[in-house]
C-alpha cells in the first residue's frame, strides 16, 4: 500500500522533475540540435470594399479587437476600394473618405483594383500619395511623372521577424486594359499578369511568406496557382469576382481566400512558420456587416462623411417643371449620350424612378433618385437595321412600352389592338435614318443583357454608371431646357 | 467575352457582371427573372456575388430555375 502511495506521488511530481530535467539540459540541446522556432503570421484581408464606409465602424471595432490578440497581424485590401457609394464617389475629392478611413485603421497594403482608376489620373495619383499604406501593381507600368505612389511590389518585416512580400496582379480584360474608362488608364501600360508572376517568383528567396496580392477573379487566381512552382507561393488573396470563399482552399498548395464584397466580411488568415519556413496554413470568414460594436471615432468620419454637402450641391437649373416619366426619360438619355460620346442613347422606361421634377435647382441627390439603380453604361456600333431589331425585341420584354431615346426619334406602328407591326426611325431632324449605317449606341448594362436580337457588336462596358454620367453632364450644361413639348416617340395605331 | 452558365455558353459585351449574366441566361432561356435573385456558384462550389466582375472562360452554376 506505501508503495502503491509512493508511486502515486512520483506521478505526480513527474511533469515537475521532466520539465527540471528539460531546463537543466537546454543549453546542451540548444549547442548540438537546435529546437525548430513556431512564429505565426495573422493577415486579416478584405477586397472590393467598394466604398461600403458605412460598416467601417464596425469593421475598425474587429479590427482592434483582433490586434488586441494579434498584435503583429497585418490589414490587406485586395482593391476595389473605390466606387459604389455616391457619399464617396461624390465627394469633392473623389474618393478620398476611403483613403481617409483606410488610413485611420491602420491598413498595411492595399492591391490596385480596376476601380482604383474611376477616381481619375489626378485624383487616383492624389489619394495614393494620400494613403499612409502602400499601394501595389506589379503589372501596371505607370506613366511617368504621374505622381503615383504605386510600388511594384511591398516587403512587410513584422515584429517577431517574419519578412513578407506582396506581389500584386491586376486582371487585363481582352482591350488590354483593366475593367474601368480607357480614358482613366491614359498613359498607363499593362503586362500580362500571369508572365509577371513567374517574374516575380524570385522575391520568395529574400521573403518567408509570399503572397499575392490579388485583384482577377477566384478563376484566375486558381488559374495562377496551377502554373506556380511548387512551394515559391504561400498564399492568394483575391479580389474582383466577388466570390466567397468560407473555407480553406488549397490549389498546388496555395491557399486562396475571397471574402466577397463590400466587408460585409474579412478573412482571418494564419500562417505558423517553423524555421521561417511556413508549415500550417488556415483561414477563417468574419461576418462585418454593420451590427455590433463600433469604433467611435470612426463612426463621426463617418457621419461628417455622410453629410457630403456634395450630395446637396445644386448642379444645374432646370427651366420648367418636369411632368411625367418620358420627359425625364428625354433628360436621362441626353445625359448619358453626352457622357459616352455616343450618336445614339437609348433607355428603357423602367428606368426612370421618379415622374417629377420641379423648376429650379437640381441636385446630385436628384439624379441618384431618378436613376438609383447603379446601372453601368454600355457602348455599341449598332445598324440601322439592329436598332430596329433591338427596339422590335424590347417592345415585348417592357410592356408595350417604347424606349426613350436621344439622337433619334422613333414611330411605333400598331395594329387596332396594340401590336406593333414595324418601327420606324428618323434623324433629330425628322429626315428618315440611314438604315445600313453603323452608328455608336450607348445604352445601360439591363438593356444591353435583356433584349434579345441580332448584332454583330457585342459591346463594350464603360464602367460608369449611367447617374454619373447625367451628373457630369448637367454640371457641363447648368441650364436644363425645357422638355415639356419635347417629342421624340410617336405610337401610331394603323388598322388591323 | 463568352462565359458558361451550366451548359449553357453566353456571349457578353465586355465588363459584364454576374447579374449580367444570368439576366442573359434567363432572356435566352425565355424564363421569367424570379424575384429573388437566384443563388450562383462558380466551379469550386463558391457563392458569387450578383455585382462580381466576370472575365473571359468563367464557368457559373445556377442550382435551381423556377
Amino acid at each position: 500500500m506505501k508503495h502503491f502511495v509512493f508511486c502515486k506521488k512520483i506521478m505526480r511530481l513527474a511533469p515537475i522533475v521532466l520539465f527540471t530535467i528539460i531546463v537543466a539540459c537546454h543549453p546542451v540541446r540548444q549547442a548540438s540540435q537546435p529546437t525548430p522556432e513556431t512564429k505565426t503570421l495573422e493577415i486579416l484581408a478584405v477586397n472590393d470594399m467598394h466604398a461600403a464606409i458605412d460598416n467601417f465602424p464596425r469593421f475598425a471595432f474587429m479590427v482592434d479587437s483582433l490586434r488586441a490578440l494579434y498584435p503583429d497581424m497585418l490589414l490587406v485590401s485586395a482593391g476595389d476600394n473605390q466606387t459604389g457609394n455616391p457619399v464617396n464617389d461624390q465627394y469633392r475629392e473623389k474618393g478620398m473618405p476611403m483613403i481617409a478611413l483606410m488610413d485611420a485603421v491602420k491598413f498595411d497594403v492595399s492591391a490596385v483594383g480596376n476601380h482604383e482608376f474611376d477616381s481619375k489620373p489626378q485624383g487616383f495619383a492624389k489619394n495614393t500619395q494620400s494613403a499612409t499604406f502602400d499601394f501595389v501593381g506589379t503589372n501596371t507600368v505607370l506613366p511617368e511623372g504621374g505622381g503615383y505612389h504605386i510600388k511594384p511590389y511591398s516587403i512587410i518585416s513584422t515584429k517577431n521577424g517574419i519578412r513578407i512580400v506582396f506581389v500584386s496582379l491586376l486582371n487585363i480584360n481582352e482591350g488590354g486594359i483593366p475593367d474601368c474608362h480607357p480614358d482613366n488608364v491614359k498613359g498607363f501600360s499593362f503586362r500580362d499578369p500571369y508572365a509577371t508572376a513567374k517574374e516575380f517568383l524570385y522575391l520568395a528567396d529574400s521573403a518567408h511568406v509570399f503572397v499575392f496580392l490579388n485583384h482577377m477573379g477566384f478563376e484566375e487566381d486558381v488559374a495562377l496557382a496551377g502554373q506556380l512552382p511548387a512551394g515559391k507561393a504561400d498564399l492568394i488573396i483575391g479580389g474582383h469576382s466577388h466570390t466567397r470563399v468560407d473555407k480553406e482552399q488549397l490549389h498546388n498548395g496555395i491557399l486562396i481566400t475571397q471574402a466577397e464584397r463590400k466587408l460585409k466580411y474579412a478573412t482571418l488568415i494564419k500562417l505558423t512558420l517553423k524555421d521561417n519556413k511556413v508549415e500550417t496554413k488556415t483561414m477563417q470568414l468574419l461576418t462585418v456587416g454593420n451590427k455590433g460594436k463600433e469604433r467611435l471615432d470612426i463612426r463621426a468620419m463617418v457621419n461628417q462623411f455622410s453629410n457630403n454637402p456634395q450630395l446637396k450641391e445644386t448642379i444645374a437649373e432646370a427651366t420648367a417643371d418636369f411632368t411625367s416619366y418620358e420627359q425625364l426619360g428625354y433628360l436621362m438619355v441626353d445625359g448619358i449620350r453626352a457622357a459616352a460620346g455616343a450618336d445614339i442613347a437609348l433607355a428603357n422606361p423602367g428606368g426612370v424612378r421618379i415622374d417629377h421634377l420641379d423648376k429650379g435647382n437640381v441636385s446630385v441627390m436628384d439624379i441618384y433618385t431618378m436613376d438609383p439603380f447603379g446601372n453601368e453604361m454600355v457602348l455599341f456600333k449598332l445598324t440601322g437595321h439592329e436598332l430596329k431589331a433591338l427596339h422590335l425585341a424590347a417592345f415585348t420584354i417592357d410592356d408595350s412600352s417604347a424606349i426613350y431615346p436621344s439622337g433619334i426619334k422613333s414611330k411605333y406602328l400598331l395594329t387596332e389592338k396594340g401590336v406593333l407591326t414595324d418601327i420606324q426611325f428618323f434623324t433629330t431632324d425628322g429626315n428618315p435614318l440611314e438604315m445600313d449605317k453603323t452608328y455608336t449606341v450607348v445604352m445601360n448594362n439591363y438593356m444591353a443583357s435583356v433584349y434579345k436580337y441580332d448584332h454583330k457588336d457585342k459591346g463594350q462596358g464603360l464602367f460608369r454608371t449611367t447617374a454619373e454620367g447625367i451628373i457630369d453632364y448637367l454640371r457641363n450644361l447648368k441650364k436644363i431646357p425645357d422638355y415639356r413639348e419635347e417629342k421624340r416617340v410617336e405610337l401610331v395605331k394603323t388598322g388591323k | 467575352m463568352k462565359i458558361r452558365i451550366n451548359r449553357t455558353e453566353l456571349e457578353l459585351f465586355g465588363g459584364a457582371t454576374i447579374a449580367d449574366a444570368v439576366r442573359t441566361y434567363y432572356s435566352l432561356h425565355k424564363k421569367k427573372f424570379p424575384k429573388i435573385f437566384p443563388v450562383v456558384t462558380d466551379p469550386y462550389g463558391n457563392y458569387a456575388a450578383p455585382d462580381g466582375r466576370l472575365s473571359d472562360g468563367n464557368q457559373l452554376y445556377i442550382k435551381t430555375i423556377k
